[in-house]
Protein backbone atom coordinates (compact mmCIF):
# COMPACT_ATOMS: atom_id res chain seq x y z
CA UNK A 1 0.00 0.00 0.00
CA UNK A 2 1.63 3.28 -0.88
CA UNK A 3 2.37 5.31 2.05
CA UNK A 4 0.08 8.36 1.15
CA UNK A 5 -2.98 5.72 1.84
CA UNK A 6 -1.19 4.72 5.37
CA UNK A 7 -2.95 6.56 8.67
CA UNK A 8 -1.69 8.77 11.12
CA UNK A 9 -0.41 12.33 10.54
CA UNK A 10 1.50 11.30 7.45
CA UNK A 11 -1.25 9.56 5.38
CA UNK A 12 -4.50 10.59 4.01
CA UNK A 13 -6.43 6.80 4.80
CA UNK A 14 -7.40 8.09 7.84
CA UNK A 15 -9.38 11.44 6.23
CA UNK A 16 -10.77 9.01 3.38
CA UNK A 17 -12.03 6.28 5.86
CA UNK A 18 -13.98 9.19 7.67
CA UNK A 19 -15.19 10.15 5.27
CA UNK A 20 -16.68 6.62 4.30
CA UNK A 21 -18.20 6.59 7.30
CA UNK A 22 -19.65 10.44 6.56
CA UNK A 23 -20.93 8.55 3.62
CA UNK A 24 -22.24 5.77 5.37
CA UNK A 25 -24.32 8.00 8.18
CA UNK A 26 -25.97 10.20 5.48
CA UNK A 27 -27.13 6.92 3.74
CA UNK A 28 -28.41 6.31 6.83
CA UNK A 29 -30.15 8.86 8.00
CA UNK A 30 -31.13 9.78 4.81
CA UNK A 31 -33.11 5.77 4.48
CA UNK A 32 -35.86 5.78 7.34
CA UNK A 33 -36.82 9.48 5.93
CA UNK A 34 -37.05 8.34 2.96
CA UNK A 35 -38.85 5.12 3.13
CA UNK A 36 -41.70 6.79 5.52
CA UNK A 37 -42.47 9.64 2.89
CA UNK A 38 -42.19 7.04 0.34
CA UNK A 39 -44.55 5.03 1.96
CA UNK A 40 -46.62 7.82 2.46
CA UNK A 41 -47.14 9.01 -1.14
CA UNK A 42 -48.02 5.43 -1.95
CA UNK A 43 -50.48 5.48 -0.21
CA UNK A 44 -51.73 9.22 -1.17
CA UNK A 45 -51.25 8.05 -4.68
CA UNK A 46 -54.07 5.37 -4.59
CA UNK A 47 -56.00 7.27 -2.05
CA UNK A 48 -59.74 8.64 -2.35
CA UNK A 49 -58.60 12.44 -2.25
CA UNK A 50 -58.38 13.24 -6.21
CA UNK A 51 -56.33 16.16 -5.50
CA UNK A 52 -53.93 14.20 -3.35
CA UNK A 53 -53.69 12.08 -5.83
CA UNK A 54 -52.68 14.67 -8.09
CA UNK A 55 -50.30 16.58 -5.64
CA UNK A 56 -48.16 12.99 -5.11
CA UNK A 57 -48.51 12.07 -8.12
CA UNK A 58 -46.80 15.42 -9.43
CA UNK A 59 -44.32 15.45 -6.46
CA UNK A 60 -43.06 11.92 -7.89
CA UNK A 61 -42.67 13.09 -11.43
CA UNK A 62 -40.56 15.98 -10.44
CA UNK A 63 -37.91 14.35 -7.91
CA UNK A 64 -38.12 11.08 -10.37
CA UNK A 65 -37.17 13.67 -13.53
CA UNK A 66 -34.84 16.10 -12.24
CA UNK A 67 -31.41 15.29 -11.89
CA UNK A 68 -30.48 14.25 -8.49
CA UNK A 69 -27.37 17.05 -8.36
CA UNK A 70 -30.12 19.53 -9.21
CA UNK A 71 -32.34 18.20 -6.29
CA UNK A 72 -29.08 18.83 -4.01
CA UNK A 73 -28.72 22.42 -5.26
CA UNK A 74 -32.03 23.31 -5.03
CA UNK A 75 -32.83 22.55 -1.48
CA UNK A 76 -29.56 23.67 0.22
CA UNK A 77 -29.68 27.26 -1.68
CA UNK A 78 -33.53 27.25 -1.21
CA UNK A 79 -33.57 26.02 2.47
CA UNK A 80 -30.55 28.83 3.12
CA UNK A 81 -32.37 31.36 1.68
CA UNK A 82 -35.54 30.47 3.35
CA UNK A 83 -34.07 30.48 6.86
CA UNK A 84 -32.65 33.49 6.15
CA UNK A 85 -35.75 35.38 4.76
CA UNK A 86 -37.34 34.02 8.54
CA UNK A 87 -33.99 34.51 10.69
CA UNK A 88 -32.39 37.75 9.65
CA UNK A 89 -35.28 39.96 10.38
CA UNK A 90 -35.89 38.08 13.59
CA UNK A 91 -33.26 38.03 15.23
CA UNK A 92 -30.59 40.12 12.94
CA UNK A 93 -28.39 36.61 12.22
CA UNK A 94 -28.68 34.33 9.93
CA UNK A 95 -28.67 30.59 10.69
CA UNK A 96 -26.28 28.37 8.82
CA UNK A 97 -27.96 25.18 6.87
CA UNK A 98 -25.65 22.58 7.40
CA UNK A 99 -24.67 20.75 4.32
CA UNK A 100 -25.22 16.81 6.05
CA UNK A 101 -29.43 18.02 6.57
CA UNK A 102 -29.66 19.85 3.08
CA UNK A 103 -28.16 16.23 1.89
CA UNK A 104 -30.41 14.30 3.95
CA UNK A 105 -33.97 16.16 2.59
CA UNK A 106 -32.43 16.33 -0.80
CA UNK A 107 -32.02 12.49 -0.83
CA UNK A 108 -34.91 11.77 1.00
CA UNK A 109 -36.82 13.90 -1.66
CA UNK A 110 -35.25 11.40 -4.16
CA UNK A 111 -35.23 8.56 -2.56
CA UNK A 112 -39.22 8.73 -1.55
CA UNK A 113 -40.08 9.98 -4.83
CA UNK A 114 -38.79 6.41 -6.08
CA UNK A 115 -39.93 4.78 -3.43
CA UNK A 116 -43.29 5.34 -3.76
CA UNK A 117 -43.15 3.47 -6.55
CA UNK A 118 -41.91 0.27 -4.88
CA UNK A 119 -44.38 0.52 -2.43
CA UNK A 120 -47.33 0.70 -5.14
CA UNK A 121 -46.29 -2.20 -6.73
CA UNK A 122 -45.83 -4.06 -3.46
CA UNK A 123 -49.68 -2.80 -2.18
CA UNK A 124 -51.32 -4.21 -5.53
CA UNK A 125 -49.84 -7.46 -4.97
CA UNK A 126 -51.33 -7.94 -1.72
CA UNK A 127 -54.14 -10.10 -2.14
CA UNK A 128 -57.44 -8.14 -2.30
CA UNK A 129 -59.06 -11.02 0.34
CA UNK A 130 -56.31 -9.89 2.33
CA UNK A 131 -58.06 -6.52 3.05
CA UNK A 132 -61.52 -7.79 2.87
CA UNK A 133 -61.10 -10.09 6.08
CA UNK A 134 -59.21 -7.47 7.77
CA UNK A 135 -62.78 -5.28 7.05
CA UNK A 136 -64.63 -8.18 8.26
CA UNK A 137 -63.00 -8.08 11.34
CA UNK A 138 -63.63 -4.69 12.07
CA UNK A 139 -60.38 -3.13 11.81
CA UNK A 140 -59.82 0.49 11.32
CA UNK A 141 -57.93 2.18 8.71
CA UNK A 142 -54.69 2.51 10.68
CA UNK A 143 -55.12 -0.87 12.45
CA UNK A 144 -55.30 -2.54 9.09
CA UNK A 145 -52.29 -0.68 7.92
CA UNK A 146 -50.37 -2.08 11.00
CA UNK A 147 -51.76 -5.02 11.28
CA UNK A 148 -51.95 -6.71 8.13
CA UNK A 149 -50.82 -4.55 4.89
CA UNK A 150 -47.31 -3.47 6.67
CA UNK A 151 -45.76 -6.78 7.21
CA UNK A 152 -46.75 -8.20 3.90
CA UNK A 153 -45.80 -5.16 2.63
CA UNK A 154 -42.49 -4.98 3.99
CA UNK A 155 -41.32 -8.55 2.71
CA UNK A 156 -42.80 -7.60 -0.96
CA UNK A 157 -40.79 -4.41 -1.25
CA UNK A 158 -37.97 -5.86 0.30
CA UNK A 159 -36.45 -6.24 -2.93
CA UNK A 160 -36.74 -3.13 -4.62
CA UNK A 161 -35.71 -1.13 -1.75
CA UNK A 162 -32.35 -3.02 -1.43
CA UNK A 163 -32.07 -1.69 -5.20
CA UNK A 164 -32.88 1.77 -4.04
CA UNK A 165 -30.35 1.39 -1.11
CA UNK A 166 -27.30 0.53 -3.33
CA UNK A 167 -28.32 3.79 -5.72
CA UNK A 168 -28.34 5.96 -2.56
CA UNK A 169 -25.21 4.84 -1.66
CA UNK A 170 -23.59 6.14 -4.85
CA UNK A 171 -25.68 8.99 -4.73
CA UNK A 172 -24.19 10.66 -1.74
CA UNK A 173 -21.18 11.30 -3.22
CA UNK A 174 -23.03 13.80 -5.23
CA UNK A 175 -23.35 15.91 -1.88
CA UNK A 176 -19.90 16.69 -1.93
CA UNK A 177 -20.84 19.78 -4.46
CA UNK A 178 -22.26 21.53 -1.43
CA UNK A 179 -19.01 21.02 0.55
CA UNK A 180 -20.10 18.17 3.08
CA UNK A 181 -17.43 16.28 3.63
CA UNK A 182 -18.20 12.83 2.91
CA UNK A 183 -15.84 10.40 0.66
CA UNK A 184 -15.55 12.21 -2.54
CA UNK A 185 -14.93 15.33 -1.24
CA UNK A 186 -12.13 13.96 1.35
CA UNK A 187 -10.66 12.61 -1.73
CA UNK A 188 -10.41 15.97 -3.78
CA UNK A 189 -9.24 17.83 -0.72
CA UNK A 190 -6.61 14.96 -0.37
CA UNK A 191 -5.85 14.77 -3.91
CA UNK A 192 -5.52 18.87 -3.97
CA UNK A 193 -2.57 18.34 -0.93
CA UNK A 194 -0.92 16.05 -2.55
CA UNK A 195 -1.44 16.22 -6.35
CA UNK A 196 -1.54 12.59 -6.23
CA UNK A 197 -4.89 12.14 -8.26
CA UNK A 198 -4.66 8.64 -10.01
CA UNK A 199 -3.98 6.64 -6.23
CA UNK A 200 -6.14 8.88 -4.16
CA UNK A 201 -9.07 8.45 -6.80
CA UNK A 202 -8.19 4.52 -6.86
CA UNK A 203 -9.04 4.04 -3.71
CA UNK A 204 -12.14 6.31 -3.36
CA UNK A 205 -13.22 3.90 -5.91
CA UNK A 206 -12.12 0.32 -4.11
CA UNK A 207 -13.88 2.13 -1.32
CA UNK A 208 -16.94 2.82 -2.63
CA UNK A 209 -17.00 -0.80 -3.94
CA UNK A 210 -16.19 -1.88 -0.69
CA UNK A 211 -19.35 -0.31 0.55
CA UNK A 212 -21.37 -1.73 -1.93
CA UNK A 213 -20.17 -4.99 -1.43
CA UNK A 214 -20.74 -5.15 2.41
CA UNK A 215 -24.38 -3.70 1.53
CA UNK A 216 -25.40 -6.52 -0.85
CA UNK A 217 -24.03 -9.11 1.96
CA UNK A 218 -26.40 -7.32 4.46
CA UNK A 219 -29.22 -7.06 2.45
CA UNK A 220 -28.73 -10.86 1.09
CA UNK A 221 -28.99 -11.37 4.74
CA UNK A 222 -32.03 -9.65 5.87
CA UNK A 223 -34.19 -10.98 2.76
CA UNK A 224 -33.37 -14.55 3.51
CA UNK A 225 -34.10 -13.31 7.12
CA UNK A 226 -37.56 -13.03 6.18
CA UNK A 227 -40.06 -15.14 6.67
CA UNK A 228 -41.17 -15.90 3.22
CA UNK A 229 -45.47 -16.73 2.99
CA UNK A 230 -45.30 -20.50 2.59
CA UNK A 231 -43.07 -21.16 5.33
CA UNK A 232 -45.09 -19.12 8.30
CA UNK A 233 -45.84 -20.90 10.86
CA UNK A 234 -49.42 -20.51 11.42
CA UNK B 1 -32.90 41.09 -11.05
CA UNK B 2 -35.13 38.70 -12.92
CA UNK B 3 -34.19 40.49 -15.76
CA UNK B 4 -30.68 40.26 -15.41
CA UNK B 5 -30.86 36.46 -15.34
CA UNK B 6 -33.58 35.90 -18.04
CA UNK B 7 -31.67 37.98 -20.53
CA UNK B 8 -31.42 36.94 -23.98
CA UNK B 9 -28.23 36.03 -23.84
CA UNK B 10 -28.33 33.84 -20.80
CA UNK B 11 -31.30 32.02 -22.19
CA UNK B 12 -29.07 31.51 -25.76
CA UNK B 13 -26.59 30.12 -22.56
CA UNK B 14 -29.11 27.64 -20.93
CA UNK B 15 -30.21 26.43 -24.86
CA UNK B 16 -26.22 25.82 -25.56
CA UNK B 17 -26.39 24.10 -22.10
CA UNK B 18 -29.50 21.50 -22.96
CA UNK B 19 -27.46 20.62 -26.42
CA UNK B 20 -24.29 19.71 -24.30
CA UNK B 21 -27.11 17.80 -22.17
CA UNK B 22 -28.68 16.14 -25.01
CA UNK B 23 -25.55 15.59 -27.19
CA UNK B 24 -23.74 13.76 -24.03
CA UNK B 25 -26.64 11.49 -23.70
CA UNK B 26 -27.48 10.93 -27.59
CA UNK B 27 -23.20 9.43 -27.75
CA UNK B 28 -23.31 7.74 -24.65
CA UNK B 29 -26.40 5.55 -24.96
CA UNK B 30 -25.10 3.89 -28.29
CA UNK B 31 -21.35 3.69 -27.35
CA UNK B 32 -22.29 1.84 -24.36
CA UNK B 33 -24.58 -0.40 -25.53
CA UNK B 34 -21.82 -1.29 -28.46
CA UNK B 35 -19.70 -1.75 -25.33
CA UNK B 36 -21.94 -4.13 -23.31
CA UNK B 37 -22.10 -6.79 -26.24
CA UNK B 38 -18.34 -8.22 -26.00
CA UNK B 39 -19.60 -8.44 -21.97
CA UNK B 40 -23.19 -9.89 -22.65
CA UNK B 41 -21.45 -12.59 -24.94
CA UNK B 42 -18.89 -13.22 -22.37
CA UNK B 43 -21.46 -13.90 -19.77
CA UNK B 44 -22.94 -16.26 -21.81
CA UNK B 45 -19.73 -18.24 -22.60
CA UNK B 46 -18.70 -21.62 -21.88
CA UNK B 47 -15.42 -20.63 -20.45
CA UNK B 48 -15.26 -19.67 -17.02
CA UNK B 49 -12.70 -17.44 -16.75
CA UNK B 50 -14.78 -15.25 -19.22
CA UNK B 51 -17.71 -15.28 -17.44
CA UNK B 52 -15.50 -14.28 -14.39
CA UNK B 53 -14.25 -11.53 -16.57
CA UNK B 54 -17.83 -10.52 -17.17
CA UNK B 55 -19.38 -10.63 -14.34
CA UNK B 56 -16.17 -8.46 -12.55
CA UNK B 57 -16.84 -5.67 -14.84
CA UNK B 58 -20.25 -5.68 -14.29
CA UNK B 59 -19.71 -5.74 -10.51
CA UNK B 60 -17.20 -3.12 -10.64
CA UNK B 61 -18.64 -0.67 -12.47
CA UNK B 62 -22.13 -0.51 -11.21
CA UNK B 63 -21.04 -0.41 -7.60
CA UNK B 64 -18.79 2.72 -8.24
CA UNK B 65 -20.22 6.07 -8.47
CA UNK B 66 -20.00 7.60 -11.91
CA UNK B 67 -19.09 10.76 -10.03
CA UNK B 68 -15.80 8.97 -8.41
CA UNK B 69 -14.89 7.03 -11.86
CA UNK B 70 -15.07 10.56 -13.63
CA UNK B 71 -12.84 11.93 -11.26
CA UNK B 72 -10.48 9.17 -11.51
CA UNK B 73 -10.03 9.07 -15.44
CA UNK B 74 -10.32 12.86 -15.48
CA UNK B 75 -7.87 13.96 -12.71
CA UNK B 76 -5.69 10.53 -12.38
CA UNK B 77 -4.86 10.23 -16.25
CA UNK B 78 -2.63 13.53 -15.80
CA UNK B 79 -0.19 10.97 -13.69
CA UNK B 80 -0.22 8.90 -16.44
CA UNK B 81 0.14 11.44 -19.29
CA UNK B 82 3.61 10.43 -21.29
CA UNK B 83 2.02 6.93 -21.38
CA UNK B 84 -1.50 7.97 -22.70
CA UNK B 85 -0.08 10.44 -25.22
CA UNK B 86 2.11 7.41 -26.14
CA UNK B 87 -1.03 5.55 -26.71
CA UNK B 88 -2.52 8.51 -28.48
CA UNK B 89 -5.25 8.43 -26.00
CA UNK B 90 -4.25 11.70 -24.06
CA UNK B 91 -6.22 14.16 -26.04
CA UNK B 92 -9.46 11.86 -25.62
CA UNK B 93 -9.38 11.38 -21.95
CA UNK B 94 -7.83 15.49 -20.99
CA UNK B 95 -10.87 17.11 -22.89
CA UNK B 96 -13.54 17.35 -20.36
CA UNK B 97 -16.40 16.44 -23.22
CA UNK B 98 -14.77 13.35 -24.63
CA UNK B 99 -13.70 12.41 -21.15
CA UNK B 100 -17.50 12.25 -19.99
CA UNK B 101 -18.81 10.01 -22.87
CA UNK B 102 -15.59 7.32 -22.44
CA UNK B 103 -16.57 7.68 -18.98
CA UNK B 104 -20.27 7.69 -18.67
CA UNK B 105 -20.21 4.92 -21.54
CA UNK B 106 -18.03 2.42 -19.92
CA UNK B 107 -19.62 2.81 -16.49
CA UNK B 108 -23.76 2.74 -18.56
CA UNK B 109 -22.42 -0.39 -20.51
CA UNK B 110 -22.11 -2.35 -17.18
CA UNK B 111 -25.73 -1.49 -16.89
CA UNK B 112 -26.65 -1.90 -20.19
CA UNK B 113 -25.35 -5.74 -20.14
CA UNK B 114 -27.17 -6.99 -17.31
CA UNK B 115 -30.52 -5.72 -18.79
CA UNK B 116 -29.84 -7.02 -22.27
CA UNK B 117 -28.25 -10.71 -20.68
CA UNK B 118 -31.50 -10.34 -18.29
CA UNK B 119 -33.71 -10.19 -21.07
CA UNK B 120 -32.27 -12.49 -23.24
CA UNK B 121 -32.26 -15.38 -20.21
CA UNK B 122 -35.66 -14.71 -20.10
CA UNK B 123 -36.32 -16.12 -23.04
CA UNK B 124 -37.49 -19.78 -22.34
CA UNK B 125 -34.55 -21.94 -23.38
CA UNK B 126 -37.15 -23.78 -25.55
CA UNK B 127 -37.34 -21.62 -28.04
CA UNK B 128 -34.00 -21.87 -28.60
CA UNK B 129 -33.91 -25.82 -28.71
CA UNK B 130 -36.88 -25.37 -30.77
CA UNK B 131 -34.86 -23.37 -33.32
CA UNK B 132 -31.86 -25.84 -33.45
CA UNK B 133 -33.94 -28.53 -34.32
CA UNK B 134 -35.76 -27.05 -36.90
CA UNK B 135 -32.11 -27.04 -38.75
CA UNK B 136 -30.91 -23.96 -37.63
CA UNK B 137 -27.49 -22.80 -36.46
CA UNK B 138 -27.12 -20.99 -33.42
CA UNK B 139 -26.03 -17.72 -35.22
CA UNK B 140 -29.09 -17.85 -36.59
CA UNK B 141 -31.51 -19.13 -34.26
CA UNK B 142 -30.44 -16.47 -32.35
CA UNK B 143 -30.84 -13.62 -34.85
CA UNK B 144 -34.25 -14.89 -35.87
CA UNK B 145 -35.73 -16.67 -32.34
CA UNK B 146 -34.07 -15.37 -29.23
CA UNK B 147 -33.64 -11.98 -30.08
CA UNK B 148 -36.72 -11.05 -31.69
CA UNK B 149 -38.65 -11.92 -28.06
CA UNK B 150 -36.22 -10.08 -26.07
CA UNK B 151 -35.77 -6.93 -27.30
CA UNK B 152 -39.16 -6.03 -26.42
CA UNK B 153 -38.15 -7.37 -22.75
CA UNK B 154 -35.13 -5.49 -22.90
CA UNK B 155 -36.89 -2.07 -23.85
CA UNK B 156 -38.47 -1.23 -19.95
CA UNK B 157 -35.34 -1.60 -18.23
CA UNK B 158 -33.40 -0.08 -21.90
CA UNK B 159 -35.77 3.12 -20.81
CA UNK B 160 -34.91 3.65 -17.51
CA UNK B 161 -31.07 3.32 -18.35
CA UNK B 162 -31.48 6.10 -20.89
CA UNK B 163 -33.67 8.27 -18.41
CA UNK B 164 -31.01 7.47 -15.83
CA UNK B 165 -28.26 9.27 -18.48
CA UNK B 166 -30.16 12.11 -18.84
CA UNK B 167 -29.98 12.91 -15.59
CA UNK B 168 -26.71 11.80 -15.21
CA UNK B 169 -25.31 13.63 -17.83
CA UNK B 170 -25.84 16.50 -15.20
CA UNK B 171 -22.88 15.49 -13.64
CA UNK B 172 -20.38 16.46 -15.97
CA UNK B 173 -20.87 19.98 -15.76
CA UNK B 174 -18.55 19.12 -12.27
CA UNK B 175 -15.36 18.41 -14.95
CA UNK B 176 -16.47 22.09 -16.11
CA UNK B 177 -18.53 21.03 -18.91
CA UNK B 178 -21.17 23.26 -19.62
CA UNK B 179 -24.00 21.33 -20.10
CA UNK B 180 -27.60 22.32 -18.49
CA UNK B 181 -26.87 22.18 -14.89
CA UNK B 182 -22.78 23.68 -15.70
CA UNK B 183 -24.97 26.98 -17.42
CA UNK B 184 -26.92 27.34 -14.60
CA UNK B 185 -24.34 26.93 -12.12
CA UNK B 186 -22.91 29.54 -13.65
CA UNK B 187 -25.34 31.84 -14.08
CA UNK B 188 -26.18 31.26 -10.05
CA UNK B 189 -22.87 32.15 -8.91
CA UNK B 190 -23.09 35.20 -11.16
CA UNK B 191 -26.37 36.78 -10.25
CA UNK B 192 -27.18 34.65 -6.90
CA UNK B 193 -30.96 34.38 -8.18
CA UNK B 194 -32.91 31.25 -6.51
CA UNK B 195 -34.91 31.44 -9.80
CA UNK B 196 -32.65 30.63 -11.94
CA UNK B 197 -32.66 26.60 -10.93
CA UNK B 198 -36.48 26.68 -11.67
CA UNK B 199 -35.96 26.73 -16.01
CA UNK B 200 -33.37 23.68 -16.30
CA UNK B 201 -35.51 21.47 -13.33
CA UNK B 202 -38.90 21.99 -15.64
CA UNK B 203 -36.12 21.62 -18.49
CA UNK B 204 -35.28 17.78 -17.14
CA UNK B 205 -39.13 16.89 -16.10
CA UNK B 206 -40.04 17.63 -19.34
CA UNK B 207 -37.23 15.53 -21.05
CA UNK B 208 -37.66 12.48 -18.68
CA UNK B 209 -41.73 12.66 -18.90
CA UNK B 210 -41.30 13.16 -22.73
CA UNK B 211 -39.09 10.20 -23.33
CA UNK B 212 -41.29 7.49 -21.27
CA UNK B 213 -44.50 8.60 -22.65
CA UNK B 214 -42.78 7.82 -26.22
CA UNK B 215 -40.98 4.78 -24.79
CA UNK B 216 -44.51 3.83 -23.05
CA UNK B 217 -46.64 4.44 -26.44
CA UNK B 218 -43.84 2.22 -28.12
CA UNK B 219 -43.95 -0.47 -26.35
CA UNK B 220 -47.78 -0.80 -25.97
CA UNK B 221 -47.43 -0.44 -30.42
CA UNK B 222 -44.94 -2.83 -31.04
CA UNK B 223 -44.72 -4.76 -28.19
CA UNK B 224 -48.14 -6.19 -28.19
CA UNK B 225 -48.73 -10.06 -26.70
CA UNK B 226 -45.13 -9.52 -25.05
CA UNK B 227 -45.26 -9.93 -21.42
CA UNK B 228 -42.57 -7.93 -20.34
CA UNK B 229 -44.31 -6.47 -17.55
CA UNK B 230 -44.83 -10.12 -16.02
CA UNK B 231 -41.35 -10.72 -15.81
CA UNK B 232 -40.16 -7.28 -14.34
CA UNK B 233 -43.16 -7.68 -11.70
CA UNK B 234 -42.18 -11.02 -11.07
CA UNK B 235 -38.22 -10.00 -10.25
CA UNK B 236 -36.78 -11.82 -13.55
CA UNK B 237 -35.58 -8.84 -15.15
CA UNK B 238 -33.39 -6.19 -14.11
CA UNK B 239 -34.19 -2.22 -13.90
CA UNK B 240 -32.44 0.17 -12.14
CA UNK B 241 -34.99 1.99 -10.78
Amino acid sequence: MPEILSFGAAGWGDELVLGALTSIGLALVTLPSGVALGLALALLRQGRSKALRRVSGGFVIAFQGIPELLTILIVYYGLQMLLNAVFVPLTGAGLELSSFLAGVIALSLVFAAFASDVFLSALNAIPRGQFEAADALGLTYWQRLRLVVWPQLLRLSLPGLSNLWMVLLKETSLVSVIALHELMRQTRLAAAATKEFATLYAACCVLYLLLAMISSLGLARIERAFPQRDQRAA
Amino acid sequence: MILDVYSAENLLLLLGGLAYTLAIVALVVPFAMLLSVPAVIFLFSRLRALRWLAKSYIYVFRGVPILALLYLVYYGSSDYRDELLALGLWELISHPFTCVIVTFAVSSSAYQAVILHGAIAAVPKGQLDAARSLGLNRVQAFRKVVLPQSVPLALGPWGNEVVWMIKASSIASLVSVYDLIGVTRMLFARTFDFSVFLLPAIAYVILVQGFRLALRKAERRWCKGSHSSRYLAAGRLPGRI
